[in-house]
């Protein structure tokens, strides 16, 4: 990804790799969206495994330590991590 | 919308999210903590001579403290045949005949001796021994009747509480084969019935037949076995509260074991079973969070009405008055009132002395072969911090139902929690005790993961982000035999450049714009 993304370019990528991934959980992803209870409804295996696809689908590796509820409450804040994330693998260094 | 029961090794890594909110969903129940902490192929390898030299320096410079009790445990991964439901780690039986297995018991004896004769292991005296599995009674009789002998003969059993061990109707009701382990000082046997019902059985590739249980139950009585226990399992697909009823009186009413053990079904996600149970093609009633916890009420209402009404432990049941000593108060690190270490001996065994927890390798090939060089067989281990040894008595309470506040280091450090659990009615304190109470009981999985430390739930986040990442089960990460392909193996995800050509192939515009 060369190219700098928006948060909100961020989160439709989300929802893209959300549908592929599992294509059972047919929710309207706002951002506000939670990924846990009363949302998405993932459990913590699935946070993982989405966290794998977002890693193929960017080609970025997460430090494990990012892997907090706070970082995965929602749809938003998700994308929100990862624009920061995005944003260190274009600036140069 | 499809809901899951929560994966049972990770459930609850932050109270916050899946405890608290929502801790009688029938989604978020989970399995008691059995292991703790957790250890990790990834995070805590010892992968050099040297480090594992500096952290067995133990064994031969000290002795094992007086105040613990040892247990020793004995894994045989074998199986005659896999059940598809089964997580354990396991080989097959059929690979390891005659020369191999032969080869596998001269390792298992050398372990045995080089632990046995380790200054800290001299002059000890075990309390307790379980062979667990897999499923020993896999072993022919003159390998299992060899390691036995070894075990009497390098430790000092003059004061164990009893030696358990886990079979299978299938190597069980072999000609002679109970007679041999009872010779050699068996005092428990258990076997998984599971379910009576043929039908489920078969979907199950539960091997054995339900003849098989009945006459290798009659032939542990026999023997004069001193105690047997059985498994029954509930919510698993197509037993309908009917099924399970039926489930009950047979073992309860017809086999009569002196303890009955319950375990819930874990649908492991991406496994074959989970695949098919999804499409319907296992049986009309799928398993379900609503329904493991009607049938948890169930199955306790079930077994006090057939006597079993002494909750030993948290899945323990039995209807004897008196059970003796059968080694449940060495449990879990032994409940507080007196720690219990335990020694674990053969491929994938795990390990707790004190701080050290460790495990052996789970590849088969390679663990005999390090033995056989002389090389400590273990693959991981850690050096735990003062908080998880500390919050160990209180993550294991669940599993014995209540703790003694004098047997806990700082029980006031667990203030936050016991309230809120005496609060939710989920347990009664009193100045002596904390009890859970019948609600609580229900929920015992989940209110362990609230005395885990903050470190010991990121630790797991990446135990598990670590082992998906690497293809590895997240449990023990062994690469073999555990039946689950995380959906993420099965369905690659795609990169951004994969995702907007099959867009733009399949809608004609690119989706991601400038990737």
């Amino acid at each position: 990804m060369e190219n700098r993304r928006t948060q909100k370019e961020i989160e439709d990528d989300l929802r893209a790799v959300i549908a592929q991934i599992f294509p059972g959980h047919r929710v309207e992803l706002d951002s506000d969206t939670p990924l846990f209870n009363g949302g998405l409804s993932l459990n913590s295996t699935q946070m993982i495994e989405l966290t794998l696809a977002f890693e193929t689908f960017y080609d970025i590796e997460l430090e494990p330590e990012l892997l907090t509820t706070e970082n995965f409450a929602t749809l938003g804040s998700l994308a929100g991590l990862l624009e920061e994330l995005l944003e260190e693998e274009v600036s140069p260094v | 919308m499809t809901t899951h029961v929560e994966n049972p090794f990770m459930l609850g890594l932050d109270s916050n999210f899946y405890l608290k909110d929502e801790f009688e969903s029938p989604e978020k129940r989970t399995n008691v903590t059995w292991f703790y902490p957790k250890i990790c192929a990834f995070q805590d390898a010892l992968d050099s001579e040297d480090k594992k030299a500096e952290y067995f320096s133990f064994l031969d410079r000290q002795s094992h403290p007086e105040q613990t009790d040892i247990l020793l445990y004995f894994h045989i991964p074998f199986c005659e045949a896999f059940c598809n439901f089964c997580a354990c780690f396991k080989e097959s039986a059929a690979k390891y005949q005659g020369e191999r297995q032969k080869r596998f018991v001269q390792a298992m004896v050398k372990e045995i001796q080089r632990n046995a004769r380790s200054k800290y292991f001299q002059g000890t005296k075990v309390k307790y021994v379980q062979f667990g599995g897999g499923t020993p009674s896999a072993l022919e009789q003159e390998s299992m009747a060899a390691i036995l002998e070894a075990v009497h003969r390098e430790f000092d059993l003059s004061e164990v509480d009893g030696i358990s061990l886990e079979g299978s109707p299938l190597g069980l009701s072999k000609d002679g084969y109970i007679e041999m382990l009872k010779s050699l000082g068996i005092t428990r046997i258990s076997f998984g019935v599971q379910t009576l019902d043929p039908e489920i059985r078969k979907k199950l590739t539960i091997k054995a037949t339900v003849d098989q249980v009945h006459q290798t139950a009659e032939n542990i009585r026999k023997a004069g076995i001193r105690t047997f226990a059985l498994d029954l399992m509930y919510n698993l697909p197509g037993q309908d509260d009917e099924v399970l009823a039926k489930d009950l009186a047979g073992i309860c009413g017809e086999l009569r074991p002196s303890f009955v053990q319950t375990y819930r079904f874990n649908q492991w996600e991406g496994t074959r079973l989970d695949q098919q149970i999804r499409a319907g093609k296992v049986a009309d009633v799928k398993p379900s969070g609503a329904i493991e916890r009607e049938q948890y009420r169930q199955i306790k209402e079930g077994l006090a009405g057939y006597g079993y009404d002494k909750q030993l432990l948290i899945n323990f049941f039995t209807h004897l008055d008196d059970s003796g000593e059968i080694g449940l108060n060495h449990a879990c690190g032994g409940n507080g009132y007196r720690a219990s270490y335990t020694l674990g001996i053969g491929p994938a065994a795990e390990n707790y002395m004190g701080e050290r927890s460790y495990r052996n390798h789970t590849d088969v090939e390679r663990w005999m072969r390090e033995v056989e060089e002389g090389i400590i067989p273990i693959e991981q281990g850690r050096i735990c911090s003062e908080d998880e040894v500390e919050n160990r008595v209180m993550v294991f309470f669940p599993v014995f139902g209540s703790v003694r506040k004098a047997d806990v280091a700082n029980f006031e450090k667990y203030r936050r929690e016991v309230d809120w659990l005496v609060a939710g009615d989920y347990a009664i304190e009193t100045d002596e005790e904390l009890t859970l109470t019948e609600i609580g009981r229900e929920n015992a999985g989940n209110i362990a993961f609230l005395f885990y430390s903050d470190e010991e739930k990121a630790r797991a986040r990446r135990t598990m982000y670590l082992s998906l990442k690497n293809k590895r089960n997240p449990f023990h990460q062994d690469a073999q035999n555990i039946p689950r392909t995380p959906l993420f193996l099965q369905t690659r995800p795609k990169s951004a450049e994969e995702t907007a050509a099959g867009t733009a192939a399949d809608t004609g515009s690119a989706k991601t714009e400038g990737s």
